[in-house]
């Protein structure tokens, strides 16, 4: 059992090694273009069958695992009371449950062995997502483009629309998504990596840790029930700052790896995901995707989400300083700075958000948001945000707008969304 | 606030936990008493296993016999609908050992004894209620460091106020750190699989599918059962850190209820990060990053538990009760009820261990009416240790 007798090829991954040798893999050619633009168009939704449809009904349990997974406890999430005195009426799923709509990743559509960065994406809501309601979504393949890059020479940019449905066959909100594809062997010798290589993961000193603690206790409360009146916003205002973190590979299992029975986009193990599957079942998913698993620190094939949520792995089998977040926090992160501001009155309508950089396992991340501008439009007012989010080192890992539709005192009683 | 050291390649001190006369006197406070996780009225409709729930259950143990996975398979069977897995009544404990008792301490499950009266179904919701039964300071088998053993009885009743099950739990509570919670461990380290020995895993998985290990709808007649005849064993494992998380201390039953989802049954990573640790700083330390983070995490993966605990990282003892059902639940066919299962668990396995699971009939007896099977059943590991120890009676027609 301890002796050693894998070769590279093998640990490189079950399989891994067949594909890489078909001709094409990995790279930018015509034929792989062609075939990936003939999908522009074409209605995409992910396999589903009813009963994966089912369990994915906001129940309360599963609004207050999502609130938990964002460390967002805000009462229209949690307390059924609070609740049906506020607008709602019921209790509210947080919105960047809207992210839930995603149907297809660029990772996994066409380019086979291209690796997939994510760009950046949009967020509209139309309608509110509340308790009981079940949430579907088309996507269609919107853009190819072949483009120069600093990363590795030649990318291909990659473009979603995904729209949302309720059980009425309402579209409920719609979401933009923006990749770019490069070669993986560039993308291995790219400034990013190196840049990504050369930051050393968090450590703080005890005093430091203190200085964080502070400033989580200093958070500002939320809004809340008391209105906040679009006429009493002033363009330059600043949002109360949040802080998110230090992250661990405990909140990452929360937040990111699907804690309980729903914590995210990944691998759930027993949720309905296919990757979140246990002995004999495994093997059977290995059968059909040889390519996918890796072989762990004990020679044993597991799902690759496995290596992001760890900083050992990601330095070991990713050259990268530490385990790297997938981003799809950093969006409910973003919608928690938001919806704490606007109160529980206000609808947030709009979000856009780009990465310009990981998140590594251990940083601090303070959300931070500012008011750029007030419009009225179709008889809605309408408060437009810059926010940014930066770490412990003062970059800024992601940033982005947003659009908040807030009560007037003009009309008092009106609902701030449709 | 990066000092220019590489955390990962730090040595670390090894960390430690004390258990106090003081939480041993808490404990024993709560003998006799009732506990159960508080549930209003409006949320048991939530709480019930709708199929959807069910199969994600089967997917937490890694069961698919059809009764369980399939409600098409299900509505030609006796019951009509799905049948949840019935080893669900262990994780349905409402007190949890080494966090709300014994806090810090690293608690090892060493026996259990489940018993059922009717089957739990689609569309139940199951309650629970504990009572601590007995706290006992053990003298350590071996070793330095305090050990506190505990017996839990639990009744498991479902929505319509039908009794499902009693589960009773035996576990062990060590000192981190000691001695005495070194031995558990003896002289294990992680497997290290090459290529071929994962090759005949999967084709051992394979086998098992040809064998038909799930009896299905045939039934199994009580007067044919023969003393000493043996059940095809099943195989479970190699475990893995992206399973760990899930089981480690519970298996992920789909509702909040009884001790479920892993570590977000009591911590979320962002306020509990700075709230928890005030509450109980036993159950933290601090990571590579100088932050704090729960133990529990620590234990996920092996080259962080070396790191921190100096010791590898184990598995459940927990997950053996799915897995030992299973492998009676399987044989027994659609028509067994399975009555009984009574497991004591000696050894631990580590991460990365596979496990068999191997049962024979010991005998057979008519009871009230009831034809029933007695059934020896042992789980051992890839390293030869038998994990398992125990007994099954199954009700036959």
């Amino acid at each position: 059992m301890t002796e050693e007798k894998e070769t590279k090829a093998e640990h490189r991954g079950f399989g891994m090694a067949d594909k890489e040798g078909k001709k094409g893999y990995g790279t930018i050619t015509e034929e792989a273009l062609n075939a990936l633009k003939s999908r522009i168009g074409v209605e995409r939704v992910r396999a589903g069958k009813p009963w994966q449809i089912e369990v994915s009904r906001w129940t309360w349990s599963a609004i207050r695992a999502q609130a938990q997974a964002c460390g967002d406890y805000n009462p229209l999430y949690w307390d059924e009371e609070y609740a049906k005195k506020s607008p709602y009426g019921t209790l509210v799923v947080p919105p960047g449950a809207l992210y839930g709509i995603e149907q297809i990743n660029a990772a996994t559509d066409g380019m086979p062995g291209m690796h997939a960065l994510f760009r950046g994406l949009a967020l509209e809501w139309y309608k509110s997502i509340v308790l009981g309601d079940i949430v579907t979504g088309k996507a269609y393949l919107t853009n190819v483009a072949v483009k120069g890059s600093q990363l590795s020479g030649q990318s291909v940019i990659q473009e979603y629309d995904t729209y949302g449905y309720n059980e009425k066959g309402e579209v409920i909100g719609k979401l933009f998504t923006s990749w770019s594809r490069h070669e993986r062997q560039a993308a291995k010798a790219s400034h990013e990596t190196a840049r990504q290589s050369a930051r050393l993961l968090a450590r703080y000193t005890s005093e430091e840790l203190e200085r964080l603690r502070e400033d989580f206790k200093n958070q500002a409360p939320r809004r809340g029930s008391e209105i906040r009146f679009w006429e009493d916003v002033q363009v330059g205002e600043e949002l109360p700052y949040r802080i998110k973190g230090p992250t661990s590979q405990a909140q990452r299992m929360v937040g990111e790896g699907g804690g309980g029975r729903r914590g995210g986009v990944f691998a759930e193990i027993g949720g309905t995901s296919d990757w979140g599957q246990l002995h004999a079942q495994i093997w059977k998913m290995f059968e059909r995707h040889p390519a996918l698993p890796f072989l762990n620190d004990q020679g044993i094939p597991e799902v690759p989400v496995a290596i992001h949520n760890s900083n050992d792995w990601s330095r070991q089998y990713l050259g990268l300083p530490g385990g790297y977040d997938a981003g799809v926090q950093r969006v409910h992160w973003g919608v928690h700075l938001l919806t704490d501001w606007m109160g529980d009155h206000g609808f947030l309508r709009k979000i856009t958000i780009r990465f310009p950089q990981t998140v590594m396992m251990g940083d601090t991340t303070w959300l931070r948001g500012k008011v750029t501008n007030k419009r009225v439009e179709d008889g809605k007012h309408i408060v437009e945000i810059d926010y940014t989010h930066e770490n412990q080192l003062g970059h800024t890992v992601t940033a982005g707008t947003a659009e908040v539709v807030l009560v007037s005192r003009s009309d008092p009683h009106a609902k701030t969304w449709d | 606030m990066t000092s220019g050291v590489d955390p990962l390649a730090m040595e670390y001190p090894k960390h430690t936990s004390k258990i106090t006369d003081e939480a041993i006197a808490e404990l024993k406070g709560l003998i006799g008493r009732e506990i159960r996780i508080p549930v209003e009225d409006w949320r048991i409709g939530d709480s019930k296993y709708g199929i959807g729930d069910i199969k994600v259950l089967c997917r937490a143990i890694g069961d698919f016999n059809p009764l369980f996975f399939d409600p098409e398979y299900a509505k030609g069977t006796k019951y009509g609908k799905q049948v949840a897995p019935p080893s669900i009544i262990a994780e349905m404990l409402q007190i949890d050992p080494g966090r709300e008792v014994l806090c810090g301490a690293r608690p090892v499950l060493k026996a259990v004894t489940l018993e059922w009266q009717v089957p739990i179904l689609e569309g139940d919701a199951i309650l629970g209620k504990t009572c601590v039964r007995k706290v006992e300071e053990g003298a350590a088998p071996s070793g330095d460091g305090r050990v506190v053993s505990q017996e839990y009885e639990t009744t498991i009743t479902n929505h319509r106020g039908e009794t499902v099950g009693t589960a009773k739990h035996t576990f062990e509570c060590y000192e981190r750190g000691s001695a005495a919670e070194a031995a558990l461990f003896a002289d294990r380290v992680p497997a290290r699989y090459n290529s071929e020995e994962m090759e005949a895993i999967h084709q051992e998985y394979r086998g098992e599918e040809e064998a038909k290990v799930i009896r299905g709808a045939e039934p199994r007649k009580w007067e044919e059962m023969r003393e000493g005849e043996r059940i095809r064993h099943i195989l479970k494992g190699p475990t893995t850190s992206g399973a760990a998380p899930y089981l480690s201390k519970r298996v992920n039953s789909p509702f909040g209820l009884g001790y479920s989802g892993g570590i977000s049954r009591w911590y979320d990573g962002l306020r509990d990060a700075w709230e928890q640790p005030e509450k109980w700083p036993e159950l933290f330390l601090l990571n590579e990053h100088g932050a704090l983070e729960p133990v529990e995490a620590i234990e996920w993966q092996h080259v962080r538990s070396m790191r921190f605990l100096k010791l590898p990282a184990k598995e459940a003892n927990s997950e053996r009760i799915h897995w030992t059902a299973q492998l009676v639940t399987n044989w027994m066919g659609d028509d067994g009820f399975l009555k009984k299962l009574d497991l004591k668990f000696p050894k631990i396995n580590i991460l990365g261990d596979i496990t068999r699971c191997y049962g024979k009939v010991t005998g057979k007896r008519v009871e009230d009416g009831k034809h029933l099977v007695e059934i020896e059943v042992w789980n051992i590991n890839l390293v030869g240790d038998t994990v398992t120890t125990g007994a099954a009676e199954v009700i036959l027609p």
